[in-house]
């Protein structure tokens, strides 16, 4: 109880069947890790999102501004405002799915089914809107919508403006991604400015900005590092580790939990590396391409295990190299965080605009980490993967690389079930990528 | 050395015999017989009726392997390979030069791109409908009471064919049943169900890439009017089995392939 005699929102928040299966999660979680080969990244997330939540309870309890905004969105910005909170409404289904409870992200799906959203589009979206609906999140000050990673995001944008019920700001961001783009994106984070001040009452504070810069600044190089222990082979950590970046990505850029989280990242991977610590034989390297198995990230230890198949880096992990900002001045920044929006972060970079850039990361990574394979695990909505597929193909044909191609949805596990996952890229590793291999090192072909 | 492989499928049963000399093989006897209830016995028996037609013994065999939906019921078998490999290594021993092998089987249709090796490169499979497949021509064969060698007659005299827009076999027999009854001469459904067959196997090699020579193997490659409408289709004429070879052995034939190359290396 408050000192008003009213319930906390740490109390309201654990009357929530959603918000207390992730609350519960945490020493659940700890003590199922303990049991993990590879538990310190684990560990690290389950640590920096109890934080995160902490930290937005916090907030929520003293009455500060909340600022909803949809995946695409970066959130040092947000952080140049003190007491600000922020609200990715995807939240509750990312949580979900790693610390929760999966069928809660199903019913939020089929409830934004129920509620007009057609069943074909992205599943991520559906199930934003649905947490939106049950009344999951603070309500907002004010709303930032943007319209990357994809197209379908202009759904959540659009939910997000009409349930949010607040003043909406809308970030546009180009096909292309040359430096008009970039130019014409920070303008808008400009004008973002002024219009958060209005709406949540808060002053901006580039000193606060520059600081949450700096700090992303650094996890990024850390990410890199820590993607560079992950080129090295054998792979000595876990693969679904990389799919956590979008968790990242979404929720701790310009943070201390952010550069703690990827510090530990690649600690891990250094000292596992350099100890030659191993759980598993690694026999095939893949670029997983598109998107995670959010519903059931125990199918990367059973890939593994089973079949010796590991997954370095996704599309999710890769970061590229614009990713640093300029911190000298207030428009270096805005240009810096403009250009991250447009050509850094993971999938924003990839499925917005030309298939050229899609194609060529993943031909870059396959090289660079030395990979034997890619694993096109095909969101059943997205429409510029699928868009591409083609081309995508072909470009692997000509270099050569084997590449598997299946349907499944990352936030429903209903479309696809796991054993149907894994009858695919049994298939694939054992009749397709394994053979070459023998062959190429001499072996027996079949 | 002799080996043998046993496809067990959804519709047939095949057996190959294979014996090596040296660095080469051939192909010594194979046969082929209807998928029962009981597929261990099955298998036993049509693998006897091969070894009979080469000649040889079972104890002449040095190894077996066992491929198709039903190779975990071979219980003579020395090992199990999935039928997608067994294809590829069949394709590549009837025609070295084999890159695209199109499998029309009764329960799937599998597309297959090898690389210059013979390895699989690629594939895409059709494993969750009956369109496209021998059971889809097996459904259509019994609405019109046709068997499928006049089905081949009459779709090589058609003038014309009735387009068949369902994908569904269940769809498609109503439709079928429609366009009977409104008139349409049989000749011209019998045409469109081929090219709708060859639509849907064309649509599935060009998710792997097309490139000749092209294999179309599986009991349904022994079908004139499906070949002719798949040519027709890709734009590439198939590779055409000799006559002692039948093109639904092929998964077999790889299967006794990959047990020789297994029985060289020592058995693994």
């Amino acid at each position: 109880m408050n000192t008003n005699g009213q319930k906390s929102i740490r109390e309201r928040l654990l009357a929530v069947p959603e918000w207390r299966v992730i609350i519960d999660s945490n020493p659940a979680l700890i003590k199922f890790l303990a049991d993990d080969p590879c538990p310190n990244g684990l560990l690290s997330l389950a640590s920096v999102v109890w934080d995160y939540l902490g930290e937005t309870a916090d907030l929520w309890e003293k009455g500060a501004p909340f600022v909803w905004c949809n995946l695409g969105m970066s959130s040092e910005i947000f952080l140049g405002f003190e007491n600000l909170g922020h609200i990715v409404v995807e939240t509750q289904a990312a949580l979900q799915s790693i610390l929760g409870d999966p069928d809660y992200t199903h019913a939020f799906i089929d409830l934004a089914e129920t509620s007009g959203v057609p069943s074909d589009c992205c599943s991520a979206d559906k199930a934003g809107i649905g947490s939106i609906l049950r009344e999951l999140y603070p309500m907002p000050a004010c709303s930032v919508g943007i319209n990357t990673p994809c197209d379908s995001q202009v759904l959540s944008t659009q939910a997000i403006a009409e349930l949010g019920e607040a003043p909406f700001f809308l970030i546009d961001v180009p096909y292309y991604d040359d430096e008009r783009t970039v130019t014409y994106v920070a303008k808008q984070l400009e004008e973002l400015i002024p219009f958060l001040e209005r709406h949540t009452g808060i002053k901006f504070d580039w000193d606060r900005l520059r600081r949450a810069c700096e700090l992303s600044n650094l996890a990024v190089e850390k990410i890199w590092e820590w993607l560079d222990w992950r080129r090295l082979a054998p792979l000595t950590q876990s693969s679904k580790l990389v799919a956590f970046t979008l968790i990242h990505q979404i929720l701790f850029n310009g943070t201390e939990q952010g550069v703690r989280l990827a510090t530990d990242l690649a600690e891990e991977a250094r000292v596992r590396h350099e100890r030659g610590d191993r759980f598993f034989e690694e026999r095939v390297r893949a670029i997983w391409y598109q998107d995670p198995v959010w519903t059931d990230f125990q199918i990367y230890d059973w890939m593994e295990r089973e079949l010796g198949l590991t997954v370095p880096v996704d599309v999710f992990g890769y970061y590229a190299q614009e990713g640093l900002i300029d911190c000298s001045t207030p428009e270096s920044m805005l240009n810096g965080l403009a250009r991250k929006l447009v050509k850094c972060q993971p999938m924003s970079r990839q499925f917005r605009g030309n298939i050229e850039t899609y194609i060529t990361d993943f031909l870059h990574m396959h090289e660079a980490f030395g990979a034997d394979c890619g694993i096109f695990a095909g969101h059943v909505a997205c429409k510029h993967a699928w868009g591409g597929i083609g081309l995508f193909r072909e470009a692997c044909r000509k270099a050569g690389i084997p590449l598997l191609v299946f349907e499944f949805d990352m936030f429903d596990a209903r479309v696809t079930t796991r054993e149907s996952i894994e009858a695919e890229l049994t298939r694939f590793v054992n009749e397709v990528v394994l053979p070459r291999k023998a062959a190429k090192q001499g072996r027996l072909r079949v | 050395m002799i080996t043998a492989g046993i496809d067990i499928g959804s519709t047939a049963c095949k057996a190959v015999i294979l014996s090596a000399d040296g660095n080469s093989a051939r192909i010594a006897g194979y046969s082929i017989g209807p998928s029962t209830s009981n597929p261990a016995k099955t298998s036993m028996d049509i693998f006897e009726q091969a070894l009979q037609k080469a000649g040889s013994a079972k104890e002449d065999v040095d190894r077996v392997v066992g491929t198709g939906y039903g190779r975990a019921l071979v219980s003579f078998a020395d090992e199990n390979i999935s039928e997608l490999t067994c294809h590829g290594r069949g394709a590549a021993f009837a025609n070295p030069r084999a890159r695209t092998v199109l499998d029309i089987g009764g329960q799937d249709t599998k597309a297959i791109r090898l690389d210059d090796e013979g390895f699989l490169a690629d594939y895409s499979m059709n494993d969750k409908c009956a369109a496209g497949t021998g059971r889809f021509l097996e459904a259509m064969a019994r609405t019109l009471d046709l068997s499928y060698e006049k089905m081949d007659e009459l779709g090589a005299e058609a003038d014309r064919a009735a387009p068949i827009t369902s994908m569904c076999s269940v769809f498609a027999e109503s439709e079928v049943i429609n366009l009977i009854n409104d008139g349409v001469k049989a000749s011209a459904i019998v045409k469109g169900l081929h090219e709708s067959m060859a639509g849907r196997v064309a649509s599935l090699a060009q998710r792997v890439g097309l490139e000749a020579d092209v294999l179309v193997t599986g009991g349904v490659a022994k079908s004139s009017g499906v070949i002719d409408a798949v040519s027709a289709k890709i734009g590439i004429i198939p590779w055409v089995f000799p006559d002692d070879l039948d093109p639904q052995v092929t998964g077999a034939l790889g299967a006794a392939v990959c047990a020789m190359e297994q029985a060289r290396a020592g058995g693994v």
